[in-house]
């Protein structure tokens, strides 16, 4: 089975799609130009060859544009996969996503489908503070979208192939350090998230979270990068004895409550990391949900590892400080013992 | 409902032990069996657990106090229960009684509110340790911030089964024994050899019939009150002693006393009811008649020995299970056994 990076398994997934549905293409910014990058981060690169300029659309740097020519398209029956550059640029987007995209469906009593993909990286990568966010939660708060959050190049793939065959709108987040992208564009500090991706045709299904680690001790859950410093916390936290099972709901919208649930049940504890802001975060709401469904479960409390109250710092000792780093995991963790 | 928590009946010739500490104060939560304070009597310190569990209250005696046995040093009541103040205890024998220097009797100290330490304890824990009628307040948190977590109901869910240090204890009496001397001296010129162990046994089951609790034995934790009276003696054998047993002893005559003796049944089926050992001849005076726990009383007889006036006495010691008889009861019964052996035609009529 080939091993492929994260932009790798999401360029394959799109390649497999637009192959199999003509009403699949791509907009955004210098995705497809010549000599270019294929997007910031090279997940499209490549494609324009194959599928030529109509299908993998440069636009303007105008993501109300794109956010506009994206949903309309998809309200006309198209199945749109719009390339933010940086998830930052979704604030320009609001209106058209909040307001229309993501009513639609309901306004209209279901008679009109929004197909849209819409992919946008987060994270912070010494890119400052308009480049640098994580700002999944805003919508998962916003009722008719689909939220995504891969962390491996499998589901990253399987993933995506789900999202351009769903007839809702569906944002994909993808963080900036799990790419493995190459060349010009390779991140500082980047994890080499590569994995077996299988070339034939297969799914994630939305909504199914899965267990990247197995413990009894204590739950972590993580999303994105987040996950892999819950998973190196683990292996510290291992060496002291205490067991830790990282969960990696994939999905954040719709959320798959029962393997928290079940994982919490079992350990008693949970630790909630990410990357984001920490006030009225999804760890919030992770640890909300647990707190109601599973209160007699719980044999310490609930805690979150998150990044503190200010915009993402631009300066590299600041920003080590603003992330959860896998040693405020395992701190974390020690504290509910 | 409350529980009284009682002095219990461990000394050994007197009755009064010293309270050398409470485990828990007044307001603690208390579980069934957990060491609740410690009283020393002239052998040992030992630990005393707790009646029941529940909430503690209305100490009457704190450390150093001489109690008496038997005596209310404090009550127990359940979880949620009113806490009222104390009757007064009703034998005034069994008052506790403060130091000596105490001047006047001080009625029990009014209840004090509930104590205002809030104990925390994880959801899981208290639905495990709810679900397992384990009383988590009393136990010591170790999670976060002092928090009772599971791990600590479990520990004390799988804690070793809670084993009383509870002693063996020794009644000793000098009793007179010139008429039994005297006795015995005529059977021998009538001819009629007899020996102490003999009449030693006959009287005891005299004795007996009028304690039939005496006649008891202790398996486990089960007591149990016998009808037929079952002596063991203690028999020389190598260099050790060993318990012989005859059975029904109560319906043997002298003779078929004596007959038994000098085959000395060694292997009867039936376990003793009570037993003696007789040291006497040994030379010895007195003894503690067993060191192992014994599970019947067991009353040893050491020499007979003259007395000024030509009179005769012996020293007598009983020894048993707290749990088996009251420290009250086997004093009345070694007495009256003594007092018996005095009068020894009498009672063996």
């Amino acid at each position: 089975m080939p091993e492929m990076t994260i932009a790798e398994a999401l360029r394959e997934g799109i390649r497999e799609e637009m192959r199999r549905d003509p009403s699949v293409f791509c907009l955004g910014e210098d995705i497809g130009i010549p000599g270019g990058f294929g997007g910031a981060f090279t997940v499209t690169l490549g494609l324009s060859d194959e599928f030529g300029h109509d299908r993998i659309l440069d636009t303007p740097i105008s993501e109300i544009g794109i956010a506009g020519v994206a949903i309309g398209a998809a309200m006309t029956g198209m199945r749109p996969i719009a390339d933010v550059q940086y998830g930052d640029f979704l604030f320009c987007m609001m209106d058209q996503l909040a307001n229309q995209a993501a009513k639609m469906t309901y306004m209209s009593g279901g008679t009109v489908k929004v197909p849209l993909v819409m992919r946008a990286p987060v994270g912070s990568t010494r890119r400052g503070s308009q480049h640098a966010q994580s700002l999944e939660a805003f919508f998962t708060h916003i009722p008719g979208l689909k939220v995504l959050a891969p962390s491996t190049a499998y589901d990253a793939k399987g993933l995506l192939k789900s999202a351009i065959r769903d007839d809702n709108p569906v944002l994909i987040f993808e963080h900036k350090l799990l790419y493995g992208s190459k060349g010009g564009r390779s991140e500082k500090g980047a994890l080499t998230a590569v994995g077996e991706v299988p070339s034939e045709d297969y799914v994630v299904p939305i909504g199914k979270g899965v267990v990247r680690r197995t413990g009894k001790d204590v739950t972590i859950v993580g999303k994105l990068l987040t996950v892999y410093r819950a998973l190196e916390a683990a292996q510290e936290l291992a060496q002291e004895g205490i067991e830790a099972e990282v969960i990696d709901p994939r999905t954040l919208i719709p959320l798959d409550k029962e393997i928290i649930l079940e994982s919490v049940r079992k350990t008693g504890r949970l630790v909630v990391v990410e990357e984001d802001n920490i006030t009225h975060g999804w760890g919030a709401e992770i640890a909300a949900m647990v707190a109601e469904e599973a209160f007699f479960y719980l044999d310490a409390p609930i805690k979150r590892v998150a990044a503190p109250d200010t915009p993402p710092p631009f300066a590299p000792p600041m920003e080590a400080f603003y992330v959860p780093s896998t040693a405020r995991v395992v701190s974390a963790v020690k504290s509910l013992f | 409902m409350a529980t009284d928590v009682i002095v219990p009946p461990l000394g050994t010739t007197v009755d009064t032990l010293t309270l050398i500490a409470w485990y828990k104060q007044e307001g603690d939560a208390v579980l069934k069996d957990e060491p609740l304070f410690v009283v020393e009597t002239d052998k040992a310190t030992l630990d005393v657990e707790a009646p029941a569990s529940g909430k503690l209250h209305s100490l009457s005696a704190q450390a150093g106090d001489s109690v008496t046995a038997l005596s209310r040093i404090a009550v127990i009541s359940a979880e949620g229960e009113v806490i009222k103040p104390p009757t007064p205890n009703l034998s005034p024998k069994q008052a506790p009684t403060t130091k000596a220097e105490a001047p006047k009797p001080t009625p029990p100290p009014p209840p004090k509110p509930t104590s205002l330490k809030r104990i925390f304890i994880s959801p899981r824990a208290k639905r495990l340790a709810e679900s397992r009628q384990v009383v988590w307040q009393s136990l010591k948190g170790t999670g976060p911030e002092g928090a009772i977590v599971e791990r600590d109901v479990n520990v004390y869910l799988e804690r070793p089964a809670f084993t009383p240090t509870l002693l063996p204890v020794t009644l000793t009496t000098e009793a007179e024994v010139t008429e039994l001397v005297a006795l015995k001296e005529r059977l021998q010129t009538m001819g009629a050899g007899v020996s102490y162990e003999a009449l030693w046994m006959l009287l005891l089951v005299r004795a007996l019939k009028g304690y039939p609790k005496m006649n008891a034995t202790l398996e486990r934790d089960t007591v149990t009150h016998w009808e037929p009276i079952h002596l063991g003696i203690t028999v020389e054998e190598g260099d050790d002693l060993r318990l012989a047993v005859l059975p029904n002893t109560d319906k043997q005559s002298l003779k078929t006393v004596l007959q038994a003796l000098e085959l000395m049944p060694t292997d009867s089926p039936e376990k003793p009811t009570f037993a003696i050992t007789n040291l006497g001849e040994l030379g010895i005076d007195s003894f503690t008649p067993v060191v192992a726990m014994p599970n019947c009383p067991l009353l040893g007889i050491g020499r007979i020995k003259p007395q000024n006036g030509g009179n005769y006495s012996v020293w007598l010691s009983l020894t048993f299970d707290p749990r088996l008889v009251g420290s009250g009861l086997a004093a009345r019964f070694l007495n009256s056994f003594a007092k018996s052996l005095q009068n020894p035609l009498f009672a063996l009529l």
